[in-house]
Order: structure tokens, then C-alpha cells, then sequence
């Protein structure tokens, strides 16, 4: 009878178990339909900016405040953005810190060719920030050529200079508040500028629009390098950027010749190419002193493909959508006048801010996920 | 017989819809895994570290709060939710995104960060005695532990922002003594370490390699394997099995860097031996060191087409001028470099030439 009792406990017990694993397995099937972003079809690289990849200003790029990488899943990885997608690919290229977009965009395009080998991947997108958004349109065509077809599907950038940076030319004229080019770049990125990899010569020159010096021998500046690496739905299927801007006590210390007012960009006025010889396509509208600029690039020049609109969403993730209003900027040199000069969906935040340099009270995980779902959308 | 398995039948269903149940209570109460989660998880392991259900204070009071938020489809997949917040809803939010999080330091931070800046821009004149009286309703049991965090987050805060330029001339290593030196101050010693603990787990990481690099003195191998022993150490078994899947970060890209000048100096067969060796250690799958293995022959083929163009270039630019220096340029670009020759001249014309560049083993 004893045995029988037995028997039955560990039946049923044995019944419970199989049916509370079944169970169990619906819970976590139902726990992994998440609120953040959608996984995008084919996996995201991105793209950093001037200064170092593992040390910029002690943090590295395209991490959070806390050192948490924000183009990771948090299923594979601790080191991850929480709003990202568990089965979420991206990754982040490592190219010179300070150099010129050739340089970069072909290490950029090396670093990615050998990923999609390595993992069998056919396509890739690319977020670039600031430099790194020109560099990725250099990438773009390099993979092209080699790989005999469109590889990049979504081509994003944040802050970029496309259209140049009159601080980068206030720097290499050695205007106010500078005497020495290497030095001046240090007191924003700190050492890392000295290292052995770096031509801040030859970065400086890609970021002024025009070419620097015409009698060199040589053609240098943004409007070439747009160019050769132009907009093309030949070497990526979508454009699109967010464009931003601060004024004031807000804009982080590190960006210290906007804060020192030894120059302030004017960076809302349209023109046809540099017309007013600042170093960047477009002229001001005489107010150097407005939320014109991040720190580093004015508004008239980020634009590339679609402007995207930020959407706070409290206490979710936020989004990222296309703004309509500025249109499509296809050919990069010459947006038009509402372009260059729409503050329209401008995000208020400093160069820096956009990749989670503190003091920031901007959301970037959240930032990042608005960023990866929007690229779910068109990949 | 029959009747046995009627009852068998009848228990299996009452346990399945008993656990079923649980499970979509659990569901309801408890965050999406991939959404909140701060520990990298494979299947054994969400076994194993299952979160465990929040406690009583932690739960939604009631999911009636958000049952009428206004929610805008902006297009684009993107879902907004639109107009003021009640104060319940506020709190109900705060439980349903980070009530699941809060054992940790990282999941704490988190919800002061989400806080403050909602209550900074709904609340700009009041905004310290909002997120007191948030967190408090939110989570009572726990509201002086958290306001003690925030208050620590918001003298931090100050502290970096008072002291960016100074530490920004800092070396690498003086800056992490001085971050963590205040840090520890600020939240104590436990919390800093548990709230940094990724930027300390990169940085020690960067620092081996560098080390590592500089001791030329000692075989490769040797430093490989130490360097090999660490990251496995540091880093969980699923960051290693995805080693191929990082970029920048790769372990193995990361030491190949580091000893290029050793693998200048090495024979062809050497250094190839020598690069799969360090992916295969350093958590690269086969199929992985197999696919680099070929591009980097492929990388050989484009290097040494590269470097004959350039001598070819050199002779070309000594006897040439003008249309026909030109012409022999485009010639010799279009037979040597195949694709990208139109690339290449662009290049040039900026004045960079990508093979007079020194080349990255193993990477480029």
C-alpha cells in the first residue's frame, strides 16, 4: 500500500514537473516579446568620431555613463542596452582617432569587410557619429566595389559635419585661442591625440569645406570628399541623420572654445557653398549666440538624406521617425535654404551628449534603441 | 486502467493550467528579459538566475493607472505616449519599467536616471521634492535607500561637471585613480565598484594588453595565453562565444593591434599561423578563423598588386608629364587594382595613398 502511495506521489509528482516546464517555457516564450526596438534585419556597426574608440575623455565611445556598451543585446552581453532586441547584432568599428575620412573610411571599410566575412553577413548598416558619419559614405562605396552590390542598407549619422565645421578651420588658422593645432585638439579629446596612428593636419583639413590650401597640390575638404563619396542608393539603400544643437552652460566643458567664447559658430544661414569663408557650407544669420550649433558643428551643415524627429516617450523608449518637413538632402553640397536653415526637429543637445559623454540628462540607451528601431524600419 | 489515465489526464491539465497561471501572473508583474536585463543569459542561465518575483512593494498597485494612457502612432513603428501623466500613473510606470530591476546598483541607477529626467522637465521648480514623493509611493520600502542613491547620483553629477577639463588632461591611468577615488567617496566603495563595474572591466583589460604589448621580450605565445587566461577570467563564457561578432572590441583584433611590429617581423606561414592562433584563443569559432584566414590571403594578393602599382607609379610620375602621365596612370590602376582603382585615384588626388599606409596584419 506504502509502495502504491509512493508510486502515485512520484506520478503525479512527475506530472506536475513536466507540466510546470511547459509552463515555465510559455512564461519566458512570453517574457521575450520586449518594449524596445525592433531587431533590424541585418546587423549594425558604428561609426565613432574624432577621438579614441576605447578613451574619449575616459569613456568609451558609444557607451553610457556607466561603461555600458549601447549597441549590445542584453541577452549575450552584461555590458548592453536594455532596449535593444535579444537577438539584436551590432558592433562598433575602431578606426584612427585623428585623421582624414580617407584614411578612416577605408580602415572603416577593412574593419567591416573582414565582419561580414568572418560572420557570413551580406549586408550591414552603419551610425556614424560626427567624423564617423562622413567616414561610413566612404565605407559605403568601398564596399560596393569590392562586394559587386549595395552592402550598406541603412546609412545613419548623428552631428556629423557633412557640409564642414568653422572650428575646425578657426583651429588650423590658429585664430583666437589657439597657438598650436595638436594642442588645441588635446584640450578637447585629451592625449590620445598625441598617438603615433593620428595626421591632426590632415583630420582638420576634411572638416573645412573648401579645400584648405588650393596651391598644395592636392584636393582636400568636405565638398570634395562629398563628392567622390556622395548620397547615392547605389551604395546604401536609406540616408538619414539627426541634427543638433545647445546654447550655454549646458554645452559640456570639454568643447572648451565655444565655452571660453574665443568663437561661436553661426551656423543656421544658407548659402550656395562657403560664401562666407568660415569653413563650413552655408553663412550664419548674424546671431553667433543662438542654439545654432552643438559645440563643434552648426545645424546648416548635419544634414544627410532624411533629418529624423526625436520622440520623448516617458518612461518607454524613445522613437525616432522621419521629418518630412526639410525633405530628402540627396545631393549633399547643395542642400536648400530650408534645409540648411529649419530648426525643425533639432534635438537640444551638444555634440557630446549624443554619445553619452556626462554631464548629460539625455537618455542615451534609449537614444540608442530609438536609433536601432528606426533602422528596423527601412533595412 | 482507463479510469488511471482519466486522472492522469485531469491532474496533468489542473497542473498545467495551475503553473500556466503563475507564469501569466509572473508575466504580468515581472520585466521582459531582453528589455531588463543586465546579465548575459543563455538558456541554462535564465534557468538558473531566473529574477525572482518582486516583492510586495514592488508590484503595479494595479494596472488600472495605465490603462487609459494615451497612446499616438507617429508612423514609422514608433508608439508615443501623449498628454500629462496623473501622479498614479507616474508611479505605476516606475513599478512596471524598474520595479523587476531594483537589486541591483545598475538597475537603482537606472530608475533615478529615468526620474530625474522626467520630473526635471515636468517639475523644473520642484523637481528635488517630486522625485521624493514619486519614489516613495513607488516604492516605500525602499524610498530612503533610493533618495540617499539619487542624492549621491546628484553630487556626483556636480563633481564631473565641476572638474571635466581637469580630469580631461589627466593620463588614463591618473583619471580612473581620481573617477574611482571619488567615486567611492560619494557612494561608497561597493556601490561605485558595482555601478562601474564595466568601464573597470574595459579598462583593465585595455591596460593588460598594453602591458602585455610593451614586453616584446617574451614569446607571443606566452603573452597570448596569459592574455587568453585573463579575458576568460573577466568576461562570461557568452561574450567569449560571440568573440566574432564584436568589431573594435574583439579580443583577438584588439591584440593583434597591440603586436603588430612582432608580426611584421614574422614569415608569411608564420604569421598566419600566428593570427589564427591568437582568433582561436581568444574565442573566434572555426568557421570564423577559417573565412579571415582566406580574406587575409585575399589582403595579401591586394597588398602586393598595391605595391607593384606603386613602383610602377614611381616610374610613371619620373618619365611622364601632363595627358599621357595621366593616361599611363589610369592604365596602371584600372590592370593593378581592379574595383577600386577609381577610389584609389580619388585618394590620390587628396594626396593619400593607401599602400604607402603600413599595414595591419591581421585587421586591414
Amino acid at each position: 500500500m506504502k509502495n502504491k502511495t509512493n508510486k502515485q506521489i512520484f506520478f503525479k509528482a512527475k506530472t506536475f514537473l513536466i507540466a510546470a516546464s511547459l509552463a515555465v517555457g510559455a512564461l519566458f516564450s512570453i517574457n521575450t516579446a520586449h518594449a524596445g526596438a525592433d531587431r533590424t534585419t541585418h546587423p549594425v556597426v558604428m561609426v565613432h568620431g574624432m577621438g579614441g574608440f576605447d578613451d574619449i575623455l575616459g569613456y568609451h565611445y558609444f557607451s553610457d555613463t556607466y561603461g555600458r556598451k549601447l549597441y549590445r543585446n542584453c541577452y549575450w552581453y552584461s555590458s548592453c542596452n536594455k532596449y535593444l532586441d535579444s537577438g539584436q547584432i551590432g558592433a562598433a568599428a575602431s578606426m584612427s582617432p585623428f585623421h582624414s575620412s580617407d584614411h578612416r573610411g577605408l580602415q572603416l571599410a577593412n574593419a567591416v569587410e573582414s565582419w561580414m566575412i568572418a560572420n557570413d553577413f551580406q549586408h550591414v548598416n552603419l551610425v556614424g557619429h560626427s567624423q564617423g558619419g562622413m567616414d561610413l559614405r566612404k565605407a559605403a562605396r568601398i564596399l560596393h566595389d569590392r562586394f559587386g552590390y549595395q552592402v550598406v542598407k541603412v546609412a545613419y549619422s548623428i552631428s556629423s559635419p557633412h557640409r564642414g565645421s568653422p572650428i575646425a578651420k578657426h583651429v588650423l588658422d590658429l585664430g583666437e585661442g589657439v597657438s598650436n593645432i595638436v594642442e588645441a585638439l588635446a584640450e578637447t579629446y585629451g592625449d590620445i591625440v598625441y598617438g603615433s596612428d593620428n595626421d591632426a593636419n590632415a583630420a582638420l583639413k576634411q572638416l573645412i569645406y573648401d579645400d584648405y590650401d588650393p596651391n598644395d597640390g592636392t584636393l582636400t575638404g568636405a565638398k570634395q570628399f562629398n563628392q567622390n563619396y556622395p548620397v547615392s542608393d547605389t551604395y546604401a539603400k536609406r540616408y538619414a541623420s539627426t541634427v543638433n544643437s545647445q546654447q550655454g552652460s549646458n554645452v559640456n566643458p570639454a568643447l572648451w572654445i565655444t565655452q571660453n567664447n574665443y568663437f561661436n559658430i553661426d551656423g543656421d544661414g544658407w548659402c550656395t557653398d562657403d560664401c562666407s569663408g568660415d569653413g563650413a557650407a552655408g553663412k550664419g544669420d548674424g546671431e553667433k549666440k543662438d542654439t545654432d550649433d552643438d559645440g563643434l558643428v552648426g545645424v546648416n551643415s548635419q544634414q544627410m538624406g532624411w533629418r529624423t524627429q526625436f520622440h520623448y516617450n516617458a518612461w518607454g523608449m524613445d522613437y525616432l521617425t522621419s521629418y518630412t518637413d526639410t525633405d530628402y538632402v540627396g545631393d549633399i553640397n547643395y542642400p536648400t535654404p530650408t534645409q540648411m536653415t529649419s530648426m525643425g526637429a533639432v534635438i537640444n543637445q551638444d555634440h557630446l551628449d549624443m554619445i553619452g559623454i556626462p554631464n548629460t540628462t539625455f537618455r542615451i540607451r534609449n537614444f540608442y534603441g530609438a536609433i536601432f528601431h528606426y533602422i528596423a524600419h527601412y533595412d | 486502467m482507463r479510469s488511471r489515465n482519466l486522472a492522469t489526464s485531469k491532474y496533468f491539465i489542473i497542473s498545467l493550467a495551475a503553473t500556466a497561471g503563475i507564469a501569466f501572473v509572473y508575466s504580468f508583474v515581472s520585466e521582459p528579459p531582453a528589455a531588463e536585463a543586465e546579465t548575459p543569459r543563455n538558456a541554462q542561465h535564465i534557468e538558473e538566475t531566473a529574477p525572482p518575483a518582486p516583492s510586495p512593494q514592488q508590484q503595479p498597485e494595479s494596472p488600472a493607472p495605465l490603462a487609459n494612457l494615451d497612446r499616438q502612432n507617429m508612423g514609422e513603428g514608433a508608439s508615443v505616449v501623449m498628454g500629462d501623466l496623473s501622479f498614479e500613473q507616474v508611479v505605476a510606470l516606475m513599478q512596471k519599467h524598474h520595479g523587476a530591476d531594483l537589486d541591483t546598483a545598475l538597475g537603482q541607477i537606472d530608475l533615478i536616471n529615468a526620474l530625474l529626467s522626467y520630473v526635471r522637465h515636468q517639475y523644473p521648480d520642484n523637481w528635488r521634492e517630486m522625485m521624493t514623493e514619486f519614489l516613495e509611493a513607488a516604492f516605500p520600502g525602499m524610498a530612503t535607500e533610493l533618495v540617499q542613491l539619487a542624492d549621491n547620483h546628484l553630487e556626483y553629477e556636480e563633481w564631473r561637471r565641476l572638474g571635466a577639463s581637469d580630469l580631461l588632461q589627466l593620463d588614463p591611468e591618473e583619471r580612473m585613480e581620481v573617477l574611482m577615488k571619488h567615486r567611492a567617496e560619494i557612494f561608497g566603495k561597493e556601490v561605485a565598484e558595482e555601478l562601474w563595474q564595466h568601464q573597470i572591466r574595459d579598462y583593465k583589460t585595455q591596460k593588460a594588453i598594453d602591458n602585455l604589448a610593451a614586453e616584446s621580450n617574451r614569446p607571443l605565445d606566452e603573452r597570448l595565453e596569459e592574455f587568453s587566461t585573463l579575458v576568460h577570467q573577466e568576461y562570461p563564457e557568452d561574450v567569449m562565444r560571440n568573440q566574432s561578432m564584436a568589431l573594435g572590441d574583439s579580443f583577438a583584433n584588439k591584440f593583434l593591434a597591440a603586436t603588430q611590429d612582432e608580426l611584421r617581423d614574422m614569415s608569411p606561414h608564420e604569421r598566419r599561423e600566428t593570427i589564427a592562433r591568437t582568433r582561436r584563443s581568444l574565442g573566434y569559432n572555426e568557421r570564423a578563423i577559417e573565412n579571415l584566414a582566406r580574406l587575409d590571403r585575399t589582403r595579401d594578393r591586394r597588398w602586393e598588386a598595391g605595391e607593384t602599382y606603386m613602383q610602377t607609379r614611381q616610374e610613371i610620375t619620373s618619365n611622364y608629364e601632363g595627358e599621357e602621365r595621366q593616361r599611363r596612370l589610369n592604365e596602371a590602376r584600372r590592370n593593378l587594382l581592379g574595383a577600386e582603382a577609381d577610389i584609389i585615384r580619388q585618394e590620390e588626388e587628396a594626396g593619400y595613398f593607401r599602400y604607402q599606409q603600413e599595414r595591419t596584419y591581421g585587421l586591414h
